[in-house]
């Protein structure tokens, strides 16, 4: 993966919130960001934050700043927080656990509702590496990601199948044209007293 | 009786006085392949395993003391150890002559030997441990003659020998049954007593129990194996077995066999020899299907006297009876002789003299004990000091000759596995193994049954030297550690109203030092080297400071000596130094070992000492003693169900193999099991709470430092969360942490505006770095060692400690995080933080907190933030609290009860004024306090979340603002008519849109603190953003303004002599009407103002103002003459001043 962004090429950056229904949390993040595989991965409490770049082609590289929000149920509260603003969001089910999808069904919801109405949604079942296991049928879980329009992919954070596509993919289907550098408030709240820092009085 | 403070750590059993150490060292086997597939590694689990049997204590045991994970998958363990053993006597036996006359053990001492055995045998066995490798060699005897089994844990800990490579235990004592058995499944020790019969037999026959010593072990085997199917068919071998074929040396068939042997000429009676051989054929029995009860071999003839010989021979072993034996082991007398040590060694410093062996009157009746010093102090303290000397197992075994092991370039493959070939051998040592083609092990010296001594000779004269080293006084600079505040600071942990219900941090940072007290002044240099020895400091101590109730202004006394201190002459000496000085280190764990056994009376005294540092050996328990864990913890613990199924134990099986790994002790299975049953207790016990992700964190320190003793890790964790983490794992906790989080946004612009404003501007809000710092109280970013150093002193430390933490920590990345982008800045904090130092942050966020308004950390759903205003309101003489006990006494129960109590308060969250008297009322009629409580005035009320979140400056309360009054610069930003019709003295006036131009004014005043004074419902809080934002340090709102100022009950507050007066003014809300103060006390509010000596003032004060706003810059003049030049004195007051005069 191209890490470095050409110089005269355009740089996209977008915010991108991953949402898991399943634990162990991150992997999936960490096999994209840093492909690695790290079963002893400190859990995440609150979120996490990293960033990723991915070359499309030569002239268009995209930056995504993920937000990888905790995998307890319990701070699902916080989750408005990071996907605020956010551009595209990954939802993560395990196809070895059959109330995952259920609950991922629930996020696309939530995130459909709430979130920017532009946001591209990815339906990812982590854990494909474990076939034997597997409850949820592919077939199932793509149906559903057509009908709600999702990009959908089986993916394993293990063997890192399917992982970077699936970047890839949501980079590909964000609206390039438009200028992604998204702002940031400096709408400045209560009584604008605002003013340069560094003024001091000379006397 | 909390009995953390009493057990084996804490004394040293009687019998083990002359004690050595020792470590056996062996290689667990290799499972690489199996680790791919989610095995943790061999090593782990022994590691882990091993940890249960440094709890085991018992007069026959060798006591075990550390483990160590040596390099390749080698592990070492130190054990208490003595030079004589069994073999040895039989040894000496053998190479005595045959003919002479036949000095063998006495009866007796066998029976004395074999009662011993069976008692520690049987202690094992309740704790679920068979030692499978009982020989002579292992055996071993202290200078009485009594029995102290050695490496008995091996079986176990290898899982039944299935997890190294050698077989454990000496053929020659190998019990048939264990023969062609699954190794694990027999426990008990009827195996062992095979081997207590082969070793007894040999040693009163004095021969060997087979044909002869060097008996081929095929050879052996099969006797063994005819043994056994010999027992399997017939009742007993013995007399079944046929001499000749089987291979054991025929007198000892023949003996067991008649009970008499061949050369009767001994001092024993054929009765006494007779029941011998009975016991010993009991012993010897091989009866596969029942195992000999321990109850079945206690009662033999042969052992039913050894009680009464005992007690008649051996008055000093009485305690060996009371079997098994519980902790603690000790005697009240033993402390006695503990402390008189520590006078004897400081006695011996102030002299000079240094020698190790001055005196041995004082031993009573043990006058060979070889060192005094070490003597006294539990085995496990005795390692750690030879560690801190400079010990090393490893390099001890090196040195020995031990490790040599194989040269790095020999462990290379010989021969390179090619596709599809089969195994690879190579021969080595004379030795054939199979190895994987890219790993070699170093087979060299796998096991050995040979410990390795460690060598305790110079430790003594080691400790003595460090202590009486010429620098040492500069240790001593630390005591003023936590007192140290620049004098033009103020100092908020002084002599606050704040936490005083807890004694132990209440006095806290106004403790004075036991060296500063009147009798401790006295001692003379020798008191200076030896800052904090123990003997005396609980007796001074406790008389100077006592607890607040009985003294609380003794201690006051003494805080301006002590701020004076000079901070200059003294250099400080560094916290990881002071843990590697093997004097300091002595001293404090002789301190802090005196104090424990005294706790809870102590729990204060530790509180204090516990500011300066914590020796690493003592930390779990000085916790738990600081935390106050007291009472029946274990029975608490055991009453909570670990086992059944819950909804929540998917989320802790995910989490547990997460949490902190990277330590050997968290890693091993047995730290899974540990942990996972930790938090399934915690579940239960806190049914208004429920399991967050990051629960496991905040345990994980408590877990790892009481990792025999889950009880009292659950005892601390407890008492720990609802101080610092309170609220955190209600089932709904967002508010409680929004809040947490904005007051923390509050402090970092009180401290840093500049940093706070880059970072509100940014948008990098808390929200999304700093959940996880305060959730698991730091223990989610940085590892346990550094855990360790912080918890330290935020155990110690206002509850509000963390929050500085938290800035502290910002601060440590302040120029990068100036220059940073939102992304960059999350950049800094999405990893760990190898590189902070945790001394440095613990120092800032302390130099913080000191100056810090403790209002300005007011959380809504803490009832103890608001119970300080309360009490601050009372009379100050009810202030006063029951001692340490009493308040700790109800212990667990104590804090699942206030649990309760703010979940019914959190239930109706709407009307919070209300409840919030309620719950202040509930907890003090608990306390027992009769006084009514004043209602909160509506400044004190919490502020919704929103309002928190939109400020950037906090807000502080009117008893803190009296405080810092001197301190404070004033700003007034009520409209103008308000301002007039009475003001605070020492304030200006100014508009809020007045801000720009008086910017560059405010900034030359070099006032420690702004405080803003607006109307309610005004933009005071905007006002003061903007201030921070223009970069003011300080900036606080003050709660209530004017309103605040003007309540009947400042007066008392304002002054010292406390001519209160109030109760006239029935209500402080009663805008403008003059309250007659009698308080002849120069700050005091103008409206107040009633006799002369307080209008005066005033007047000047404005007048003094208005010079120092004009001085500077003459043409901004105007503006503030302008809001000044009315100075405002009432009617009234200049009615009484007459009246007065004349």
């Amino acid at each position: 993966m191209d890490t470095a962004a050409p110089q005269q090429g355009k740089l996209f950056q977008f915010k991108l919130v991953l949402l898991e229904t399943q634990l162990p949390v991150g992997l999936l993040v960490l096999r994209f960001v840093k492909d690695q595989f790290d079963d002893y991965r400190e859990s995440t409490i609150g979120a996490a934050f990293l960033t990723q770049t991915v070359s499309l082609d030569d002239e268009t590289t995209v930056k995504f700043e993920i937000w990888d929000t905790a995998g307890q149920e319990r701070y699902k509260s916080l989750a408005p927080m990071y996907y605020r603003n956010a551009n595209c969001a990954v939802v993560v089910y395990d196809i070895t656990q059959a109330s995952s999808l259920d609950k991922a069904k629930s996020w696309v919801k939530e995130l459909q509702r709430q979130a920017d109405p532009n946001i591209v949604i990815a339906l990812a079942g982590n854990k494909c590496d474990l076939s034997a296991r597997r409850v949820i049928q592919t077939e199932e879980a793509q149906a559903y990601a057509d009908e709600a329009g999702l990009l959908f992919y089986e993916t394993s954070a293990k063997t890192s199948v399917n992982v970077e596509e699936l970047f890839i993919s949501i980079a590909e289907r964000m609206p390039l044209d438009m200028l992604a550098n998204r702002q940031r408030g400096a709408n400045a709240r209560g009584l604008d007293l605002n003013r340069p820092t560094e003024s001091g009085c000379a006397c | 009786m909390a009995t953390f403070a009493a057990c084996q750590d804490l004394h040293r059993h009687p019998s083990t006085r002359n004690a050595g150490l020792a470590a056996i060292s062996f290689c667990a086997k290799d499972n690489v392949d199996d680790e791919l597939h989610g095995v943790p590694p061999v090593t782990s689990q022994i590691f882990g395993q091993c940890q249960f049997l440094k709890s085991l204590s018992h007069p026959s045991l060798c006591e075990y003391l550390d483990a160590i994970k040596g390099k390749r998958d080698r592990i070492f363990l130190v054990q208490e150890h003595y030079n004589n053993s069994l073999a040895l006597v039989r040894m000496a036996q053998d190479s005595e002559d045959k003919g002479a006359a036949l000095k063998g053990p006495h009866i007796s001492k066998i029976r004395l030997w074999a009662s011993q055995l069976v008692d520690g045998l049987e202690y094992l066995n309740t704790n679920g441990i068979a030692h499978r490798a009982l020989s002579g060699s292992n055996i071993l005897l202290n200078e009485d003659d009594h029995i102290k089994l050695f490496n008995y844990g091996l079986y176990t800990m290898t899982r039944g020998g299935s997890l190294v490579e050698f077989s454990v235990g000496d053929p020659h004592y190998l019990s048939p049954i264990t023969l062609g058995l699954d190794p694990m499944s027999h426990n008990d020790y009827s195996a062992d007593l095979w081997s207590v019969g082969v070793i007894l037999t040999e040693l009163f026959l004095r021969e060997s129990f087979w044909r002869k010593d060097n008996l081929d072990l095929e050879e052996l085997m099969g006797s063994l194996f005819a043994i056994r199917k010999l027992s399997i068919g017939a009742q007993n071998w013995i007399e079944a077995c046929d001499e000749a074929s089987i291979g054991i040396n025929p007198e000892v068939l023949r003996f067991l066999r008649t009970g008499t042997r061949e050369s009767d000429g001994t001092w024993d009676t054929p009765e006494e020899v007779k029941e011998l051989a009975s016991f010993l054929r009991t012993c010897l029995d091989v009866d596969g299907s029942n195992s000999k009860e321990a109850e079945e071999l206690k009662d033999h003839t042969f052992l039913k006297n050894v009680k009464i010989e005992q007690n008649g021979a051996k008055g000093n072993d009485q305690q060996d009876q009371h079997s098994p034996i519980q902790k603690p082991i000790i005697q009240s007398s033993y402390l006695v002789n503990y402390e008189g040590e520590v006078d004897r060694l400081r006695e011996r410093i102030a002299q000079g003299n240094l020698s190790t062996n001055s005196d041995g009157s004082d031993n009573g009746g043990h006058p060979e004990v070889r060192h005094k010093m070490l003597a006294k102090l539990p085995l496990p303290q005795v390692f750690y000091l030879w560690k801190l000397a400079g010990g090393d197992v490893e390099a001890q075994f090196r040195r020995d000759g031990r490790l040599v092991g194989t040269p790095a370039i020999r462990l290379l493959p010989k021969s390179v596995q090619v596709a599809g070939t089969s195994i690879n051998t190579i021969v080595e040592d004379g030795r054939e193994d199979r190895i994987a083609p890219s790993y070699v092990r170093d087979i060299a010296d796998l096991f050995s049954d040979k410990p390795c001594i460690l060598a305790l000779d110079n430790l003594e004269a080691e400790i003595l030297k460090s202590i009486n080293e010429p620098n040492k006084d500069q240790f001593s600079w630390d005591t003023y550690y936590f007192l140290m505040s620049d004098p033009d600071e103020l100092n908020f942990l002084v002599n606050t109203t704040w936490d005083e219900k807890d004694n132990g941090s209440a006095g806290s940072f106004l403790y004075p030092d036991a060296m500063q007290s009147p009798s401790g002044l006295l001692s003379s240099t020798a008191a200076k080297y030896i800052p904090h020895l123990s003997s005396d400091s609980p007796a001074t101590a406790a008389a100077a400071s006592g607890s607040p109730s009985k003294s609380g202004s003794g201690s006051g006394t003494t805080i301006p000596s002590l701020s004076q201190q000079s901070s200059k002459s003294r250099v400080r000496v560094p916290l990881a130094t002071r843990e590697k000085d093997l004097g300091y280190q002595y001293q404090r764990l002789s301190m802090f070992t005196d104090l424990l056994l005294q706790y809870p009376t102590s729990r204060a005294e530790i509180t204090h000492h516990s500011k300066i540092d914590i020796p690493p050996v003592l930390r779990g328990k000085v916790w738990a003693a600081i935390l106050g864990v007291i009472g029946d913890y274990q029975t608490v613990y055991d009453g909570y169900d670990k086992y059944t199924e819950k909804p929540t134990d998917r989320q802790i099986e995910l989490d547990v193999p997460r949490c902190h790994q990277y330590n050997q002790l968290m890693f091993s299975p047995a730290g899974h099991e540990k942990m996972k049953r930790l938090l399934k207790c915690w579940v239960e016990a806190n049914e208004d709470q429920v399991y967050w992700q990051g629960l496991d964190s905040c345990c994980a320190p408590f877990l790892t430092l009481n990792f025999n003793d889950e009880a009292l890790a659950l005892g601390c964790v407890q008492l720990f969360l609802p101080k610092f983490l309170r609220d955190m794992f209600l089932h709904d906790n967002s508010s409680v942490i929004h809040e947490y989080l904005a007051v923390f946004r509050h402090l970092l612009s009180f401290h840093d505006p500049e940093l706070s404003s880059h970072l509100d501007h940014i948008r990098f809000i808390p929200q999304l770095y700093a959940i996880s710092w305060f959730m698991t109280l730091f223990t989610h970013i940085f590892p346990l060692d550094k855990i360790y150093h912080l918890w330290d002193k935020i155990l110690v430390g206002p509850g509000s400690l963390p929050l500085f933490v938290g800035i502290a920590i910002l601060q440590q990345f302040r120029t990068e995080l100036l220059r940073s982008e939102f992304n960059e800045a999350i950049g800094i904090f999405s990893g760990s933080f190898p590189e902070m130092d945790i001394e440095k942050c613990i120092e800032s966020a302390l130099a913080m907190c000191r100056v810090t308004p403790p209002s300005t950390c007011w959380l809504s759903y803490d009832p103890e933030c608001r119970k300080a205003i309360v009490s601050s309101r009372k009379h100050r003489s009810t202030a006063g609290e029951g001692d340490v006990p009493g308040a700790a006494d109800a212990g667990l129960i104590d804090a699942t009860e206030s649990d309760e109590q703010d979940l019914e308060k959190r239930m109706s969250t709407s009307s919070t004024n209300l409840n919030w008297a309620e719950a202040v009322v509930n907890r003090d009629e608990e306390k027992g306090e009769a006084s009514p409580e004043p209602e909160l005035y509506w400044w004190e009320e919490p502020l919704p979340i929103d309002v928190l979140n939109v400020e950037l400056a906090p807000r502080i309360h009117r008893s803190e603002f009296v405080r810092m009054r001197q301190q404070a610069f004033v700003i007034d930003i009520r409209p103008e008519p308000d301002f007039r019709s009475g003001h605070y003295p020492l304030s200006i006036h100014m508009l809020v849109n007045q801000l720009d131009s008086l910017v560059h004014i405010l900034k030359k005043l070099k006032k420690n603190y702004l405080v803003i004074i607006a109307n309610k419902g005004d933009s005071g809080p905007e006002f003061a953003s903007a201030l921070v934002r223009e970069g003011f340090p300080r900036v606080a709102v003050l709660m209530g303004g004017m309103d605040s100022l003007r309540i009947p009950e400042l007066a008392p507050v304002l002054s010292s002599s406390n001519n209160n007066t109030g109760g006239n003014a029935a209500n402080g809300n009663s805008n403008g009407s003059a309250t007659p103060a009698s308080g002849a006390n120069t700050p005091s509010m103008t409206t107040t103002a009633a006799s002369s000596t307080v209008v005066q003032p005033t007047v000047c004060t404005c007048r003094a103002i208005r010079q120092v706003i004009s001085t500077p810059n003459r043409n901004k003049d105007e503006v503030v003459v302008f809001k000044c030049k009315t100075p405002f004195i009432s009617k009234r007051a200049l009615q009484v001043r007459r009246g007065n005069a004349e």
